[in-house]
């Protein structure tokens, strides 16, 4: 995906104004929210449980060289070959010389963020491999030219009447088609790609460095298509992805589904280890593990952020955020968005074009509540702020105005002229007890966005001298 | 870019040189020793249910062989695939149905499981039996022993004490997808409807 994260502002305008998304966002949001609320509820170990994932998580990350190698001997002891790429652009060499080598023309994909971050199916199309998306929802973005806008859902953006009209243009279903038609013209077609395909490529939920075993996480059987029928299978993984122990997964399996859809435990988890073995009957013939860095040890070595590498992307924090609830998550301009994109993006891409990203947050506590691994968001968006202020980054109005601020706050004289006259000023702009200032530059932009109650007419310190 | 290197990215990120071994913290599900398999089979039960998955609970292997051709008879499905193992071939006996000429192309897929989550209603799935009978038909039946059901996640990785298959799946009832406006829908790509045998004695 290109980022256009630097275009926020705009984004976000037009996508409150499309008034499809904001019908397809608003009910996918809420389902969400409290989908996750009565699963969790009903779990009476669950704070324990988070506990836990965020100490493990926090420690792994802490140590990650020590499990990265531990990972890639097991891997490599179960017959399986390890690859490493620096960045995007190393990783897609890697994949395409992997197909052009093997012969590979035609690759099957399961869900993956990072294929996403590095734009992957673009690289392979250009090496002549064509990538078919086996995800329902990345199935449709793909054949619409889209971009996935939720990390659960790509495609919750789109109402059904979308896809309906899609299906129609591209695969001949009918235009009153219903959900389940829609769903089973899209099982024929992803079919036949499964069984023709070379290479099956899936991304990693967890990769547990004790065994060498890659988790991974979904509801509708394409990562067990992707992982069992063609004759190559390679995962991708960014290097966070690394967990100790086989036994630390089911306390990850236990919270995973519930923050991310509510559902106790997800339709199919599977755990791989290395290609088909002799005395097996099916599987692929060889396993690649491709492990990827594009950014992360950037965010690795800043102590604050590290906590941002534990995520283990349920889309809790986006459900629950009220920015995300209106924009959505193409306004967010890169793979990650809601209030995980805007502390991660900055991270992986740098400031300079994220920067309106974690101002874009009321900083009301939501997404620190519900994040499973309890990665301190709220405190890491204001962090960003603070970097953005002292790179010069922000707003010069802001600037100006928080100058002047400091300057009449700080001289007792001017701040009680100051207030008073505020007060008198605001209250004449005030209307049925909000203020108003239509006319006002700053104040216009200001308040296009924001209720603002009118001033008591009286301070608390006047009120104080007459009650004393 | 060679392990090395990658490795020592991550080193210079974290300010230090290689480190000899380290403690993980401590485990905070530890497995259970002891449990009620009647109430355990119970709960299975109730949980299979509840992810959409049909239960079909018999006494013996002989009432699982008349139990699986009723249900072929009834699905009215034109050809089968199965794993390759003892409890399959002991069971699928008596079923008449010809076998899919290509995986693919089967109706109905049965077979055995490793073991059955009882927190979860879940199935586990093993490579080491063959993946395709669970995964590429439209129906899929599992034939469990109520012995092979452990509590949860724990037990069952604790009692494998093996190394790992290629491939082991748990398995939560049918396929399901909500991409479409969070609208609920079964066999996207894997079965659509799961039926499980439960025998009681082995």
């Amino acid at each position: 995906m290109k980022v256009s994260s630097q275009n926020f502002k705009a984004n976000a305008r037009k996508a409150l104004k499309d008034q499809q998304l904001q019908t397809a966002l608003g009910r996918a949001t809420a389902q969400f929210v409290g989908k996750r609320k009565t699963a969790v509820a009903a779990l009476k170990n669950f704070e324990d449980l988070r506990d836990y994932c965020a100490v493990v998580k926090a420690h792994t990350l802490d140590y990650l060289d020590y499990y990265l190698e531990q990972l890639v001997d097991n891997v490599e002891r179960l017959g399986g070959e390890v690859h490493f790429a620096a960045d995007g652009n190393e990783a897609n060499r890697i994949v395409t010389e992997l197909a052009r080598a093997n012969n590979v023309k035609t690759v099957v994909k399961s869900k993956s963020m990072v294929s996403e971050e590095i734009q992957l199916n673009e690289a392979l199309e250009a090496a002549g491999v064509t990538p078919l998306e086996t995800d329902l929802g990345e199935y449709i973005l793909q054949l619409d030219h889209d971009a996935p806008s939720h990390i659960i859902g790509p495609a919750i953006h789109k109402t059904k009447e979308q896809v309906t009209k899609l299906f129609h243009d591209k695969l001949g279903t009918p235009l009153d088609a219903d959900i389940p038609t829609l769903t089973s013209a899209a099982r024929r077609v992803l079919r036949d790609g499964f069984l023709q395909a070379d290479m099956g490529i899936s991304g990693a939920n967890f990769a547990v460095a004790e065994t060498g075993t890659i988790a991974l996480v979904e509801n509708e059987g394409n990562i067990r298509l992707t992982t069992s029928l063609p004759r190559m299978h390679l995962a991708i993984m960014g290097l966070e992805k690394v967990i100790p122990r086989l036994h630390d997964l089911p306390a990850f399996l236990a919270i995973l589904p519930r923050s991310a859809t509510g559902q106790k435990a997800s339709s199919y988890v599977s755990l791989i280890s290395g290609a088909k073995r002799e005395d097996e009957p099916e599987g692929p013939e060889s396993f690649h593990l491709l492990i990827i860095d594009n950014g992360r040890s950037a965010v690795l070595a800043d102590p604050k952020l590290r906590a941002a590498l534990r995520c283990i992307r349920c889309g809790a924090c986006l459900n629950s955020c009220p920015v995300y609830q209106q924009v959505g998550g193409h306004a967010y301009g890169w793979v990650y968005s809601g209030p995980i994109g805007a502390v991660l993006d900055p991270g992986l891409l740098g400031l300079k074009d994220t920067f309106n990203l974690p101002q874009a947050s009321s900083l009301c506590g939501a997404c620190g509540e519900v994040c499973p691994v309890k990665i301190p968001l709220p405190e890491l968006l204001i962090e960003h702020r603070r970097r953005s202020v002292e790179r010069g980054l922000s707003a010069k109005t802001e600037k100006v105005a928080v100058g002047a601020f400091a300057f009449i706050a700080s001289q007792p004289v001017l701040w009680n002229a100051g207030t008073k006259m505020g007060r008198f000023a605001a209250q004449r702009l005030s209307k049925d007890g909000y203020l108003t200032g239509d006319w006002l530059p700053v104040l216009k932009q200001w308040l296009s966005e924001r209720d603002f109650p009118a001033p008591a007419k009286t301070s608390f310190r006047e009120r104080w001298e007459e009650l004393k | 870019m060679n392990k090395d290197d990658f490795l020592g990215r991550i080193r210079k990120a974290l300010h230090r040189e290689a480190i000899s071994p380290i403690e993980a913290p401590p485990a905070l599900l530890s497995p259970l020793t002891d449990w009620d398999n009647a109430a355990l089979v119970e709960q299975f039960c109730d949980e299979l249910t509840q992810v959409g998955a049909q239960v079909h609970r018999v006494a013996t292997v002989k009432e699982a062989r008349d139990k699986l051709v009723q249900l072929l008879v009834e699905s009215g499905a034109k050809s089968y695939i199965r794993s390759s193992d003892a409890l399959v071939d002991e069971v699928a006996e008596a079923v008449s149905l010809p076998l899919a000429q290509r995986p693919e192309q089967a109706d109905i897929g049965i077979s055995t499981v490793t073991f059955g989550i009882a927190n979860t209603g879940t199935l586990v799935l093993s490579s080491e039996v063959g993946r395709q009978a669970s995964l590429l038909p439209m129906t899929y039946i599992a034939l469990i022993y109520a012995e092979q059901i452990v509590p949860s996640m724990t037990e069952a990785l604790t009692l494998y004490q093996r190394e790992l298959p290629s491939a082991w799946v748990q398995a939560t009832g049918p396929s399901r997808t909500a991409d479409i406006e969070l609208t609920l829908t079964t066999g996207v790509h894997g079965p659509g409807v799961v039926k499980v045998i439960l025998i009681a004695k082995h």
